[in-house]
């Protein structure tokens, strides 16, 4: 007589075989993976979904620890969008974004253009011109505090001391600060754009360019016509890198400013340091955080949408 | 593009790109010569840069002090020591992710290149909370070897090398009865040498020069790298021959990089994009 009872022994062999030939195939995967992925989900997925929670609370160092906060719902986002502090430091982080971006593509371009050339030594200048870009912005501020010191000592003020112009208090007045920062990003930055446009001018055929010369284009037509477009893409993905970099900016602001004079070096994520750790309100700095990410994503979208339509070699 | 150059272009040329050259190295000469230079007065002279004669004092101060002997112990320590993880954790990962295949790899794959648009702003402070309440991290190399251990952007990086493998090569070697972790350190693992060694070059960079996880975790000097010790002291306002002399030591390992590994940075950044 057939059994219609499953045999509960049987069952057990099969499962546990087919557990083992899972294992068998897959034994590097779930040793690489689990302990990878449990890593992921408490040092990166679970701080930013949490960002988010607090951005919704009143956490306070202290209130945190004591378990006496409460949840504000959009007290914090509210407060964010109609504080002065927050729109101002979004003006401070707008103006550099305006300074410092056209100036790096830019000259990254320019540097890039002029040293494609494979002439003897050259390699020398395009070395010079990225060093500064792997060298730590700390110790490049540490030398442009000098470099620009507001009193008649510093390198610049005592260059055009020379000439009779008077020192620039480069630190202490409002409209000089941005300015200096965005050079020293400019300084640090058009090395790798530079590095990154080399890389693009040698990817278009130079064929493109005889053709261009035999109908007797000059260079500048040459330039604009055809090396232009075509670095379209390179050009783009460079914009909202140094664009994304540039809302970033933090280090250099709090050795050489510290968010000053009067607030004026004061950028979002200045502003994110200063009240989440200086003053402790962790839930409004989370939502600054959160306003931050949305802006980010919202000027790269733009960007792309904008110069996004692609290129191709025909 | 290759055009003829007169011979005014070519002086100009020249001389132009040596006059920026110039500018571009200045500040790092400032940087040499201002670390020989005595400037222990409190009212600095007019052009205080220009040092009148070589004083090795600040050398002697900065080595003899244990607070900054312990920088660049630190700085080593943060920057290796993801490097050598990294480097292996990125290149398990990327080459799991790229040619195993199991049900949900996709997924779990697209889940970690997701959390590369946030802007590492957003998971600041939580993850100040975290470490210093749960963990209590403070103070310790964990604050930042810990979460330093492997990093999404380079196992991404490792992830796309790894599948363009042929995969003929480890078949082969499976046949030949090797087992998954042993083809793994004996056929995959070379031929990424290259791609392996620019991702650790960057990341010893990046993690020379990190400021701000450890301006944050570390009250104690004592734990400060050597970019968080020159910044308190550029901050303090202090002595210029003592604070170009930190930017100085700072500075030395990633020249020494910098010299000997040129062709590694080029074709890092043409890889994966600007740094920075």
């Amino acid at each position: 007589m057939k059994t219609i009872i499953p045999d509960a022994k049987k069952m057990n062999k099969t499962l546990s075989r087919k557990l083992l030939k899972i294992w068998k195939k897959n034994y590097m995967a779930i040793i690489v993976l689990v302990p990878v992925t449990a890593h992921f989900l408490v040092f990166v997925f679970f701080p930013v979904l949490f960002g988010l929670f607090s951005s919704f609370t009143n956490f306070s160092f202290r209130n945190f620890a004591n378990g006496t906060w409460r949840f504000v719902g959009l007290e914090n986002w509210i407060d964010v969008l109609s504080d002065s502090n927050f729109w101002q430091s979004m003006i401070v982080t707008l103006k550099y974004t305006i300074l410092y971006v056209p100036a790096v593509m830019v000259l990254g371009l320019f540097f890039a253009y002029i040293l494609s050339r494979e002439l003897k030594g050259i390699r020398f200048f395009r070395s010079v011109f990225f060093l500064p870009s792997i060298t730590s912005g700390i110790v490049l501020a540490a030398v442009w505090k000098y470099l620009f010191a507001s009193n008649e000592g510093g390198v610049f003020n005592a260059i055009i001391g020379r000439i009779g112009l008077g020192p620039i208090n480069f630190w202490g007045d409002g409209t000089t600060v941005l300015p200096i920062i965005a050079a020293l990003g400019v300084y640090m930055g058009a090395g790798s754009l530079m590095v990154y446009f080399l890389g693009g001018l040698k990817g278009i055929p130079t064929s493109f360019y005889e053709s261009a010369l035999i109908d007797g284009a000059g260079k500048w037509t040459i330039f604009r016509r055809i090396t232009l477009p075509l670095l379209k893409p390179t050009i783009l993905y460079a914009l909202i890198l140094s664009t994304i970099a540039s809302f970033q900016v933090f280090d250099v602001i709090n050795i050489l400013t510290l968010g000053g004079p009067a607030g004026e070096s004061t950028t979002i994520v200045y502003l994110i340091y200063n009240n989440g750790f200086k003053l402790g309100q962790l839930g409004y700095a989370a939502a600054v955080s959160y306003v931050l990410f949305i802006i980010i994503a919202i000027i790269t979208f733009i960007q792309y949408k904008f110069l996004g339509t692609g290129v191709s070699y025909e | 593009m290759n055009t003829k150059m007169t011979k005014l272009g070519t002086i100009i040329f020249w001389s132009g790109l040596i006059i920026f050259a110039g500018m571009f190295i200045f500040p790092f000469i400032m940087m040499i010569t201002g670390s020989f230079s005595d400037t222990r007065e409190i009212i600095p002279r007019k052009n205080f840069w220009i040092p009148e004669y070589i004083y090795f004092g600040n050398y002697k101060n900065f080595f003899a002090n244990s607070k900054s002997i312990s920088w660049v112990k630190n700085s080593f320590v943060y920057a290796v020591v993801p490097v050598i993880t990294g480097t292996f954790i990125n290149t398990l990962v990327g080459y799991v992710l790229a040619k195993k295949k199991f049900k949900g790899r996709n997924f779990l794959f697209l889940f970690f290149i997701s959390m590369m648009l946030v802007p590492g702003q957003v998971s600041l402070v939580p993850n100040y909370v975290m470490y210093t309440t749960v963990f209590n991290f403070t103070d310790s190399y964990a604050a930042i070897l810990v979460p330093g251990l492997w990093s999404i952007s380079n196992m991404f990086l490792m992830r796309q090398y790894a599948s363009t493998l042929p995969d003929s090569i480890i078949e082969a070697a499976v046949i030949d009865g090797s087992g998954d972790f042993k083809t793994f350190f004996k056929i995959v693992f070379p031929m990424l040498k290259t791609p392996i060694a620019v991702m650790g070059i960057f990341a010893f960079l990046a993690y020379w020069n990190i400021y701000l996880p450890v301006l944050i975790y570390m009250n104690d000097p004592g734990m400060y790298n050597l970019t968080v010790g020159v910044g308190t002291m550029v901050q303090l306002d202090g002595n210029y021959g003592m604070q170009m002399l930190g930017a100085v030591v700072c500075l030395v390992p990633v020249f020494i990089l910098y010299v000997f590994c040129q062709r590694y940075f080029v074709e890092g950044i043409s890889l994966s994009g600007i740094k920075g």
